[in-house]
């Protein structure tokens, strides 16, 4: 029987060994992480329809433990544990939320505004509207669960606490408990795996872009300037790994990638591919890079959103390109390691950033800041002492008790009306509402 | 009345009461309508009207350009009223009128919700920052239906800062008001709680010489405020003989004093004045002005304080007073953390303090040391004026309204059931494209009407008219 409090259930197994493995389980692996560096012993827990590749058994670090879970193992894994960190937009949150008993404590993981990321995926196939709607409901089932919640930025608490306010579970009762109960928790980095030595810069300048062409890049725009890029700077090199996720199969994105490489196409640019590929592996692609590339669209989606790529950019210690407007972006920017860029002055700021590299305790402070350690130490610290959120849900529903109150407010009201309009009007119109309703 | 030839027809509906006399006891959106029609009616190009409701009887039905009528007078006379203009403009919550209006605004009108008071956490401050009254459950059960009913279906929002926007953002992802569909309309409007121009000046005055600063604390004392250790300072010698605070409409009259949640600060700072004997010496209370009066008032003080208690709700908010004194040029003392707060201290034309004791008594000193302080930010003021001045916002708001957008017939509602019928009616009419679209929105609509008679009437309405509506949008193309 396992012993730890803590349960942080994963969808993706964890980046060990050669397995391939996306955002969503690369963020539970760092929530993990982040809180046994705090004294906490945790259960990770991934789906068993997974299968992890050969790895080390050195690479689990001390206080976690790694397991399966699916709908047979669920109950087994929730019965052991008290505290169930889970991402509130799974896909089955609402049958897990469903299981859990009351001394439970969900902590709720809302680092992606799921509503904003579907939506801006621009597909109009019916798989999403019907995708976008589950999504919708699990969410909201785990938030009004959650005894904690977790996001990712500033502009991120605004928009949940508009959401937690819109679903009811901000109210009077919870008001005043809700401060001790959320926890800005960005995506972190782990120090730790970066390589202790990079190879210094390649010799031909070369841009990379890193990880999968999804709706939210400008794309089009992106490719125009590396064309001017590549026709303006002797011995050029674009690499672009990782542009197509394995695991997403969201036709939304997929149309996005298959139109990406058909501008790309169109547009002449020779290009050097790499594929998705073990998260351990991705150091040896950053090595290759001069600096790395992102072009955000911007706007709700860009705003709200914590560039997880731009994150791990940090550990490679390459200046970082982007139009910027999201949360991390902007850090990045102010601490000097990322360079604000527009597709029209792409090309002269790409050549800026192959003279003036930034200065590596730069990479190294905004590492340390962004620790899985650092970011979790918060919360850790409220587990050490886990509580269920007092009132849970307030009322919001027209009930019995509302409807008499309601009737006996308008009762109040009719000899007011009589007076006005005598009786036989009174019945009449009292009549009239009756039949109507 | 001006012969102008005014394109469309606008109507702000209020509970409240508008200071058409400017002897009027007013608050809430009857101030926010009055502001927001002079801004409007400024644009020259709409006929402005601020519905009051009948229990506020008008003396008279125009002030220069704006229209003033009562309503409130049953269901058809309200629904008369509304069917007559082009665009009506509601507050986000008018608790048990908000659904029935909502119901009057046809798919031809435009609607917009009014959202710069962030009722959610406000209500919860009410109750929250003092005993929680269980007997309001109701009350604000049916105020968030409302706010959520009439935010999901409105065409446009009014916010008053980014905080709110994120906020609201959210909010509709919460109740369904934000879909795939939705996303990339803009339906945010931002118009912050702002001053129409006032005949009546504050009159700056040279303060340089004077041996006791006139300090003024305007407005109720809502459970949002905290005013404790302000009066603790009119304790310390060094402050009160030096200076005033004068403490005006500190209770709200359009509530009960028994009405804790409105009124208990005050109760409690007049009893707490009353025990550290600064009652009348050194801190003076008086009653909630007319409108008309409150630039006495203004022109009474040398510098106004406002100190917002350290919950939620500040960030949400937007500070009304502070906004009415900043605007007419009073200079303000604030701890800020509402967005109103920190745009003033970052120009200079607040003095930002902390909310305990010695702060404020710090940053008051200072003042009093330094007076050309004051002045410099009266010159700010000046400076910025116009930022804080209704024709800034009322511009955006009057083009949309010119241009009548109506994004909520745009989103279509219980958009995977249209998106099936379209799928069927694609395959009877064995077209791939949309070059006939027509043909197929016709089909759509004769499916549609044998497959949506179970849903709810107002889905069925919705969806029937966001089919008439692309078929009316193809024409035009």
């Amino acid at each position: 029987m396992l012993k730890n409090k803590i349960l942080v259930l994963s969808e993706g197994p964890p980046p060990l060994g050669d397995t391939p493995a996306e955002g969503g389980s690369l963020r539970a692996w760092g929530l993990a992480k982040g809180l046994i560096n705090h004294g906490h012993k945790v259960t990770f827990a991934y789906r068993s329809t997974f299968k992890i590749g050969d790895y080390d058994k050195q690479e689990i670090p001390e206080g976690i433990t790694l397991t399966v879970w699916d709908g047979d193992k669920i109950d087994e894994l929730l019965v052991a544990h008290t505290v169930i960190v889970m991402r509130y937009a799974m896909g089955e949150a609402k049958q897990i939320v469903s299981r859990l008993e009351d001394h439970h404590v969900l902590v709720s993981d809302n680092y992606i505004p799921i509503s904003i990321e579907v939506s801006a995926r621009n597909s109009n196939d019916e798989f999403e509207q019907h995708n976008f709607l589950k999504l919708q409901k699990s969410s909201e089932i785990a938030s009004k669960r959650a005894d904690y919640i977790l996001y990712a930025s500033p502009a991120q608490k605004n928009y949940y606490l508009g959401y937690l306010s819109g679903i009811n579970k901000i109210n009077p009762k919870t008001y005043n408990q809700l401060g001790d109960r959320m926890f800005e928790v960005p995506y972190g980095v782990d120090p730790d795996e970066r390589p202790k030595k990079l190879s210094s810069l390649p010799n031909n300048p070369t841009l990379l872009w890193y990880g999968a062409f999804y709706s939210w890049f400008d794309m089009e725009s992106l490719i125009n300037s590396v064309r001017d890029i590549s026709k303006n700077i002797p011995n050029f090199k674009f690499i672009v790994a990782g542009a197509k996720n394995p695991y997403n199969k969201d036709p939304g994105i997929l149309a996005h990638y298959e139109r990406t490489m058909e501008s790309i196409k169109k547009a002449g640019i020779n290009v050097e591919y790499i594929d998705w590929h073990p998260f351990k592996d991705r150091f040896e692609v950053y090595e290759k890079a001069s600096a790395i590339i992102t072009q955000n669209h911007l706007g709700l989606e860009n705003e709200l959103a914590w560039r997880t790529r731009l994150m791990d950019y940090v550990l490679a210690h390459r200046p970082i390109l982007t139009n910027g407007g999201d949360p991390l972006g902007e850090d990045l920017i102010s601490r000097k390691i990322a360079f604000k860029t527009t597709p029209a002055d792409l090309l002269a700021t790409f050549k800026y950033v192959l003279e003036n590299q930034p200065d590596n305790y730069r990479y190294k402070d905004a590492a340390s800041r962004y620790s899985w350690s650092n970011v979790t130490a918060e919360l850790a610290r409220s587990l050490n002492n886990p509580r269920r959120l007092d009132s849970g849900e307030m009322i919001l529903k027209r009930d019995y008790k509302h409807s008499t109150k309601v009737l006996s407010s308008r009762i109040m009201h009719y000899p007011a009306y009589i007076k006005k309009n005598g009786i036989r009007q009174t019945a009449s119109k009292t009549k009239k509402k009756l039949l109507g309703k | 009345m001006s012969s102008i030839n005014k394109s469309k027809k606008v109507l702000l509906l209020s509970m409240n009461n508008v200071p058409l006399n400017g002897d009027e006891l007013v608050e809430g959106t009857g101030l926010r309508w009055w502001r927001m029609a002079h801004g409007l009616d400024a644009q020259k190009s709409l006929d402005v009207t601020i519905g009051v409701w009948k229990d506020f009887p008008l003396i008279k039905n125009e002030y220069e350009d704006i229209k003033l009528i009562n309503w409130g007078f049953g269901d058809d006379s309200d629904k008369k009223l509304l069917d007559y203009f082009d665009t009506v403009i509601l507050p986000m919550s008018m608790s048990g009128q908000s659904s029935r209006l909502i119901s009057y605004v046809g798919n031809q009108q435009q609607l917009i919700v009014d959202a710069y008071a962030p009722f959610y956490v406000e209500a919860s401050t009410r109750s929250g920052s003092r005993t929680f009254d269980m007997k309001n459950d109701s009350w604000y059960e049916g105020m968030v239906w409302a706010g959520n009913e009439a935010l999901s279906k409105a065409d446009y929002i009014l916010y008053a800062s980014d905080n709110q926007k994120f906020f609201y953002e959210g909010l509709l992802s919460g109740i369904g008001g934000f879909s795939p569909e939705s996303a990339g309309v803009e339906r945010f409007v931002e118009m912050p709680g702002v001053v129409e121009y006032s005949k009546n000046q504050f009159i700056s005055k040279n303060i340089k010489n004077r041996d006791k600063l006139t300090i003024l604390w305007f407005g109720a004392l809502y459970p949002w405020y905290d005013i404790k250790s302000l009066l603790e300072c009119f304790n310390d010698r060094s402050i009160s003989k030096r200076a005033q605070l004068l403490i005006v409409g500190g209770s709200n009259p359009m509530y009960k004093k028994t009405n804790l949640r409105f009124n208990g600060q005050y109760n409690e700072a007049t009893e707490y004045s009353k025990k550290l004997g600064i009652y009348g010496k050194s801190v003076f209370f008086s009653d909630w002005v007319s409108y008309s009066e409150r630039m006495e008032v203004f022109n009474k003080s040398d510098v106004a304080i406002s100190l917002n208690a350290d919950t939620l709700e500040n960030k949400y908010s937007w500070r009304i007073r502070v906004s009415d004194l900043a605007g007419n040029g009073v200079p303000v003392i604030t701890n800020g953390g509402d967005p109103l707060g920190e745009m003033l201290i970052n120009k200079g034309c607040a003095f930002r303090t902390g909310i305990d004791r010695d702060s404020i008594t710090r940053t008051i000193n200072s003042l009093l040391d330094n007076k050309e302080l004051l002045e410099d930010a009266k010159a700010r003021l000046e400076q910025y004026k116009d930022d804080l001045h209704i024709n800034k916002y009322a511009k955006e708001l009057s083009r949309i309204i010119i241009e009548s957008n109506k994004p909520r017939l745009e989103r279509k509602v219980q958009s995977f059931v249209l998106h099936k019928i379209h799928k069927q009616a694609q395959q009877i009419i064995k077209l791939s494209d949309f070059e006939q679209d027509n043909k197929i929105l016709l089909a759509e609509n004769a499916i549609l009407k044998r497959q949506i008679q179970n849903l709810p009437k107002t889905v069925r309405e919705h969806i029937k008219y966001s089919i008439k509506f692309r078929i009316q949008k193809n024409a035009e193309k």
